[in-house]
């Protein structure tokens, strides 16, 4: 498939740097622009790694939420590490994103319940660990700019 | 609406200010400053005289959302401030909390002379000048934690949280957050979570900017000529301004490396307003601080996939590492 997914997002994200941006005088359109570029490229590197950030990420999390039941006595979160162990055994296909989508946003549901009352210790130094290294695994990495940021 | 129509529509509301019928609008341009409201420059033509003005407007999305009114109270009420306790603000020319004039929300300020630098203590000039501008520019967030906000009258239109600051912040967060957020945040409920159970207690109630930094404020040569964008201006602890402005995030704004550091700011500071700082304080308002950081890029999210904003906002997932290690977590 040629031009890939990528190679079209690079090609659109160039045109407008190279084409369009020159042209565009209004400095509100010309700044949205340049955000809207800058999106554009990160989408095009990291769009191909998407699906697989969000199946590690729930499996991760599903995992860790699993491994804490003991340390999950809080009401709020009696029974969060059985869903955690039935979400697991049902995980979606590998290539249906949106069924990935939802299957990551309903384990991130259940961390969010218990992140706020897991007790210091193993357990959720581990999930901390977790929160760090899905920052460095997300796959899309485009930032606005700041108005006048350099 | 178009740039014709606002123009039609800002003639009218001079026309109406002024009483002069042949009041005009001239030069009218949307800048492509500020991310929470949209600026409209232009010169307003009237009995023989050019005066240059900005319009600034709520957008149809914002990263933040906030009211014109409670803007248009403080703005006025700093008008009148003098040295020692001299904060230059924007002069209020026309408010309209209800957006009756031009559709939404809008407030019309003089344009100031002055520049802009958001990098200004890192910048070119030489290093015994960033620190005297360094020096200029936190002394005026010391005087607005020294303004009498109560014989101003600002008790009217601002709520004081009193010693319970910090938690009234976080209820406004975390309040903002529900409002906005589209996925579930599990590192933003583990914050807010560390927030709540180590809450401070205010020392003293002052006006708090919430949002200072050089980008927010105009130099006229190393002159600091006005502090600009009090849209987010309250009562509560100004631990607050110094845990925003001590954000070791914006240390790039903020700080000159080896020469004006957050110690150098905070002694300054308390030795301005003879207020003791609290550190354990400031660096509880620095993780609220993030949260907030996180919170408004959530918001601008909201208003992007909503279809009301022009930009596009990645998760702020390295804000929520630092913020995990700021809480030891």
């Amino acid at each position: 498939m040629r031009p890939g997914i990528d190679e079209q997002l690079t090609g659109i994200a160039d045109i407008l740097e190279r084409v369009v941006a020159p042209a565009v005088d209004d400095p509100y359109a010309s700044d949205v622009l340049v955000g809207v570029t800058a999106v554009l490229q990160g989408i095009a590197n990291g769009w191909a790694d998407v699906a697989s950030f969000l199946a590690w990420d729930a499996r991760q999390t599903l995992a860790l939420l699993v491994e804490a039941e003991p340390d999950l006595t809080d009401p709020s979160v009696i029974g969060v590490a059985d869903e955690a162990r039935a979400l697991a055994a049902e995980p979606p296909m590998p290539l249906d994103t949106r069924a990935l989508s939802e299957h990551h946003t309903r384990a991130r549901a259940l961390l969010a319940r218990v992140a706020p009352v897991l007790p210091e210790g193993e357990h959720r130094t581990r999930v901390a660990a977790h929160m760090r290294a899905r920052v460095e695994r997300y796959p899309i990495r485009a930032q606005a700019r700041m108005p006048g940021q350099r | 609406m178009s740039d014709l129509d606002i123009e039609a529509d800002l003639r009218s509301w001079a026309v109406a200010e002024t009483g002069d019928a042949d009041a005009s609008i001239e030069g009218l341009v949307r800048t492509s400053a500020g991310f929470s409201r949209e600026n409209w420059v232009f010169d307003l033509v009237s009995g023989g005289e050019r005066r240059p003005l900005i319009a600034r407007r709520d957008p149809v999305g914002s990263v933040l959302e906030t009211d014109r009114e409670v803007e248009t109270a403080v703005l006025r009420a700093l008008a009148g401030t003098r040295v020692p306790v001299a904060v230059p603000a924007p002069i209020v020319v026309w408010s309209d909390p209800g957006g009756e004039r031009l559709g939404r929300p809008t407030v019309v300020m003089e344009r100031a002379e002055g520049v802009c630098d958001w990098f200004v203590l890192t910048g070119d000039r030489p290093l015994e000048t960033r620190v005297e501008i360094a020096h200029r520019l936190y002394d005026r967030m010391a005087d607005i934690h020294r303004f009498d906000w109560r014989a101003a009258g600002l008790g009217a239109v601002l709520d004081d949280p009193g010693p319970a600051a910090a938690t009234a912040a976080v209820d406004l967060w975390e309040d903002q957050l529900r409002r906005v957020q589209l996925e579930p945040e599990p590192e933003l409920e583990l914050i807010l979570a560390w927030l709540r159970t180590h809450a401070p207690t205010s020392p003293v109630t002052t006006l708090v900017h919430a949002d200072f930094k050089p980008g927010n404020t105009l130099l006229t040569g190393d002159e600091v000529s006005l502090v600009l964008d009090w849209e987010t201006a309250h009562l509560g602890d100004p631990h607050e301004d110094l845990g925003w402005v001590t954000n070791p995030v914006r240390a790039g704004e903020h700080r000159i490396p080896d020469v004006w550091q957050p110690d150098d700011l905070l002694a300054r500071w308390s030795a301005r307003t003879g207020i003791e700082v609290d550190r354990a304080s400031v660096r509880w308002w620095n993780v609220l601080a993030n949260l907030k950081l996180c919170v408004i890029v959530l918001t601008g999210t909201r208003a992007f996939v909503d279809g009301r904003l022009d930009r596009v906002h990645q998760p702020p997932l390295a804000l929520g590492r630092v913020m995990l290690d700021m809480i030891g977590a």
